[in-house]
């Protein structure tokens, strides 16, 4: 499973965190995962409806070679959007949950952070900026790159 | 013969005193010598160390505000600090993807969960006012954190609750139910340190409630 891009989005659908894992281009990669996660957002408000006894959402939609996968964590709007290259053989739904778990545990730790002026109350949107999350989602991305 | 038997009644209420006593002592003494040593419980802090750092963040406060409403609405907003944050972990434990968006609900998630998780203990009460019924009252006959402040006589309408207030507000908020919440120390018998924080439910949170009910 090629990990290619974990976005983080608010209540509000908007951006808070973004990053690819692609290593050879710049800029241009980030504006087709930018608008992959837009394009998400109506597809995870219908499954948040159809199973709101569920943090995980399963695939959303499959454009060219990406598949996105989706996530909602259970303390309000924040989604994680997770898009990997569709791959040769199946790929198990436990292990998307997998990183998908992986992932919201450092967003929690990330939040704990007394030294972090991240607000999610006021639904600003503020970037999120820390050494230890982006170490971590380097790994995740370092670890399934096969 | 009448005094002889009174003060035997009376010796034998003492040691029955005494042995009760000893009992309490020798029944903690007992659960401290079974704690695992191996594995010790991190998710606690020591009282000792956090009352320090409490009466640093008062005095911290106190410095740079004019006035008792000022310096509770300063203790208020870390408070907000501390149960944003907290809320995010209470969820992430309690690994349920409900979420309470109710009124009653939220009252009932914040004094048993979140007392629990901070205070290693849940709320004492929980009840509604007579008088208006969007105020709510969550009792704690016993704030540990607040066991070492003590209020100089010319500020006695200072509760350092508004800490605790603060983080009830940031969980009520965080629950969409966004609340006035204050702190208020209100003494019983025996217990002089018991706070009541009072919640006052935003007018959209009332409307909604009862459109609610309503529907159902």
């Amino acid at each position: 499973m090629k990990l290619r891009c974990i976005a983080i989005l608010n209540r509000q659908d908007t951006p808070v965190y973004m990053r690819s894992f692609d290593d050879n281009e710049g800029g241009g990669d980030d504006v087709k995962y930018q608008h992959l996660a837009h394009t998400s957002c109506d597809v995870i408000e219908e499954r948040m409806q159809k199973s709101p006894s569920d943090m995980y959402l399963g695939l959303l939609q499959t454009v060219g070679e990406l598949a996105v996968y989706g996530y909602v964590l259970n303390t309000g709007g924040v989604r994680i959007i997770m898009v990997i290259s569709v791959p040769e053989s199946i790929v198990r739904a436990a292990a998307i949950k997998e990183v998908f778990q992986q992932v919201h545990a450092a967003y929690i730790a990330l939040v704990c952070n007394p030294f972090n002026e991240f607000d999610d109350a006021s639904g600003g949107g503020g970037r999120l900026v820390s050494g230890k999350f982006e170490a971590i989602i380097s790994e995740l991305g370092r670890v399934h790159s096969n | 013969m009448a005094s002889q038997s009174h003060a035997q009644a009376q010796a034998q209420m003492h040691t029955q005193n005494l042995m009760k006593l000893d009992n309490k002592t020798s029944k903690r003494s007992n659960m401290l010598l079974e704690h695992n040593v191996s594995r010790p419980r991190r998710d606690r802090v020591g009282l000792g160390a956090f009352a320090f750092m409490f009466a640093e963040i008062i005095r911290y406060s106190q410095n740079r505000v004019l006035g008792i409403q000022d310096l509770e609405a300063k203790l208020s907003e870390i408070g907000q600090r501390v149960g944003v944050r907290m809320f995010e972990l209470a969820m992430w434990r309690e690994k349920t993807v409900h979420r309470e968006t109710r009124v009653l609900q939220t009252l009932v998630f914040i004094n048993t969960v979140v007392w629990r998780a901070l205070f290693d203990k849940q709320a004492d009460s929980l009840e509604r006012s007579t008088e208006s019924d969007d105020e709510y009252m969550i009792t704690d006959n016993e704030p540990a954190i607040l066991k070492y402040i003590s209020v100089p006589k010319e500020m006695s309408s200072f509760s350092p609750g508004a800490f605790i207030s603060g983080i009830v507000e940031a969980i009520a908020r965080c629950c969409q139910c966004p609340a006035r919440v204050t702190s208020h120390v209100v003494p019983a018998d025996g217990l002089p340190l018991r706070t009541v924080i009072l919640l006052k439910f935003d007018k959209e949170v009332m409307d909604r409630e009862k459109r609610l009910e309503a529907g159902k």
